[in-house]
């Protein structure tokens, strides 16, 4: 399948493999991305992988759009579905009702108990597509088929950071506070941006994450713990403040 | 210790912008940044400053700011706005102050910044700059994110911006020609990357309908009302990345356009994109300002920005120092040049 190079005016231009979420298109997304990174194109200024798109700043004093294309024809040309496997990561998550104001509701449309909810999310190994909307905010997918939901009909203005939330396929962590129509059903202590400390966000594409539920004591033990400086965010160093 | 600007009052949407922070939007972290790029780096230029430096950006209304320090040279540019001298903040007399050129306050005078007219953003640059610190790479306010400018956030009454230099330097003053933008209704667009999700009679209508600025206006972007715009195949799609200047056409089939707060990635088709020569006259339309599109290839637009750039350097060599007695004679002799402007550092 060729993608279709498509012109985003004339400072960015759009890669475009598919329309749809999909596994394999995210993969061939992150692929083209690494090898034009690699390939240092002068005049190329960033690029953004999306799930399911490449979108390619660049600098028209320095780089004409049709050379652009041809360089990036030449790079998907030879492109293998990226194979790599990202990191693997164990979040914890409190599904206490004080954190997740719309879990009740959530069960009750997915016709589960709350325990039955927690634990068909919490079984779910979910695959980064993408970073994006807000910093260090990652879209995982898939959700379980029950607890695929439309968004919230009127949008809520304020969600607090680390809220857990799910939307149609998709899971997310919020790195910040922000308004939001997905629904919250707990909340994650781990933070996913913190400018200054982390330098980039915690979870990049194509890494994946479990969640693992925590007690409300356990979810502040570990936020402070983690919230220390000096404390490297890695998969090891949160699964050892969970124990 | 270094001087300061003390906000007396903030005026609608006042931050500290720069050219933003290109390079992080992979992980989600908008570029932000000066919505009128030309404006900013002329009013850098005017004081002595290296055109990119941060700046204030005022929106709508404009500040009033005490020089709380020795001496504080300063700059206007951008979107007409009513400019007052004033012995002390509360002072009921006050001198005009002349855009496009510096003049120098000393301790306890203050600038107002009035109500903007026909458009909606203005500079006001100090000489050596605001001592903020930059957060990756750039000093321009995300305010949604809460970080870089002033505090991550728009600036107070009471609050204390911090100077770089605590008095102006003996450098004359400087001015431009006349302010180089004419208000225009006509914008010009490269089609897609999405405009195959709308039939050929609603891209007809994009091209030929005039729409209306609506207050529904931010540094994020522009929501336009206007003719409704069908959507061929629905109005949700798979997220992807925003250019600068992108427009969507929301579930509404009003379009909207994406400007420097613009989140990375969004869900709604994006029928044209403004080509960047263009941009900075979008970044200064206000609330009623009226829009009309027209099409473009990117081999065009990329002619017009080069002719567009042409006229930037143009703009920026024309600043030269306020002569005095003196300079006349000199000049007069051939002995000074009064061109001052520097474009080395010219950044688009």
């Amino acid at each position: 399948m060729v993608p279709r190079i498509l012109a985003a005016g004339d400072t960015a231009l759009v890669v475009e493999f598919g329309e749809t979420i999909d596994r394999d298109l995210s993969r061939r997304v992150a692929a083209l991305d690494r090898l034009l990174l690699k390939s240092a194109i002068p005049g190329v200024l960033e690029t953004v992988p999306t799930f399911r798109s490449l979108m390619v700043h660049y600098n028209p004093d320095q780089l004409d759009f049709e050379v652009l294309v041809r360089r990036v024809n030449h790079l998907v040309s030879g492109l293998v579905a990226d194979q790599q496997v990202g990191r693997t990561w164990v979040l914890p998550v409190c599904y206490d009702d004080t954190m997740a104001p719309d879990i009740a509701m959530v069960a009750e449309a997915a016709r589960l108990s709350r325990a039955q909810l927690i634990e068909c999310h919490s079984a779910t190994t979910y695959y980064i597509y993408m970073i994006g909307f807000l910093p260090g905010m990652a879209y995982m997918g898939d959700n379980p088929e029950e607890l695929r939901l439309p968004r919230r009909e009127t949008p809520r203005l304020k969600v607090p950071m680390g809220s857990l939330a799910i939307a149609m396929g998709m899971t997310s962590v919020f790195p910040q506070e922000t308004p939001s129509g997905w629904h919250i059903i707990g909340r994650c202590p781990v933070p996913m941006w913190e400018q200054g400390r982390l330098g980039e966000p915690l979870l990049r594409a194509c890494d994946e994450v479990r969640f693992k539920p925590v007690s409300v004591p356990d979810y502040g033990r570990i936020r402070a713990v983690l919230s220390d400086p000096d404390v490297e965010l890695t998969p090891e160093t949160i699964d050892r403040a969970c124990r | 210790m270094s001087g300061v600007l003390r906000v007396v009052e903030s005026g609608w949407a006042t931050t500290l912008q720069d050219l933003g922070r290109p390079g992080y939007q992979r992980q989600g972290v908008p570029v932000s940044g000066a919505l009128d790029i030309v404006s900013l780096q002329l009013a850098n230029s005017l004081v002595g400053n290296p055109p990119s430096m941060v700046a204030i950006e005022a929106a709508y209304t404009g500040p009033t700011l005490v020089a709380e320090t020795y001496s504080v040279r300063m700059a206007v540019v951008g979107t007409p706005a009513k400019l007052e001298r004033l012995p002390y903040a509360a002072a009921v007399i006050s001198k005009p102050v002349a855009p496009n050129e510096s003049f120098t306050l000393a301790r306890g005078e203050a600038l107002k910044v009035g109500t903007l007219q026909g458009g909606s953003v203005v500079y006001i640059a100090v000489e050596g700059g605001f001592d903020v610190p930059t957060v990756l790479g750039s000093a321009a306010t995300d305010v949604r994110g809460g970080f870089g400018g002033w505090n991550g956030r728009a600036l107070e009454p009471r609050d204390l911006l911090p100077l770089r230099l605590d008095s102006a330097s003996a450098s004359r003053e400087r001015r431009m020609g006349d302010w180089p933008h004419k208000t225009r209704e006509t914008f010009r667009v490269v089609l897609g990357p999405q405009a195959d999700y709308f039939d050929t009679a609603s891209i007809k209508t994009f091209l030929t309908e005039r729409f209306t600025v609506s207050s529904q206006a931010s540094r994020m972007g522009l929501r336009l009302n206007g003719a409704p715009i069908n959507h061929a195949r629905g109005y949700n799609i798979t997220s992807d990345g925003i250019a600068l200047g992108s427009i969507q056409i929301m579930g509404n089939g009003q379009p909207m356009i994406m400007l420097a707060d613009r989140p990375t990635t969004g869900g709604y088709p994006k029928i044209a994109t403004i080509i960047s020569a263009d941009m900075p006259d979008i970044g200064r339309l206000a609330a009623g300002n009226p829009v009309k599109f027209e099409a473009v290839s990117v081999a065009e637009a990329k002619y017009i920005r080069e002719k567009w750039l042409d006229t930037v350097r143009r703009d920026m060599a024309s600043i030269t120092f306020l002569n005095t007695l003196d300079d006349v004679n000199l000049l007069d002799h051939n002995l000074i040049s009064g061109v001052v402007g520097n474009n080395n550092w010219l950044e688009f």
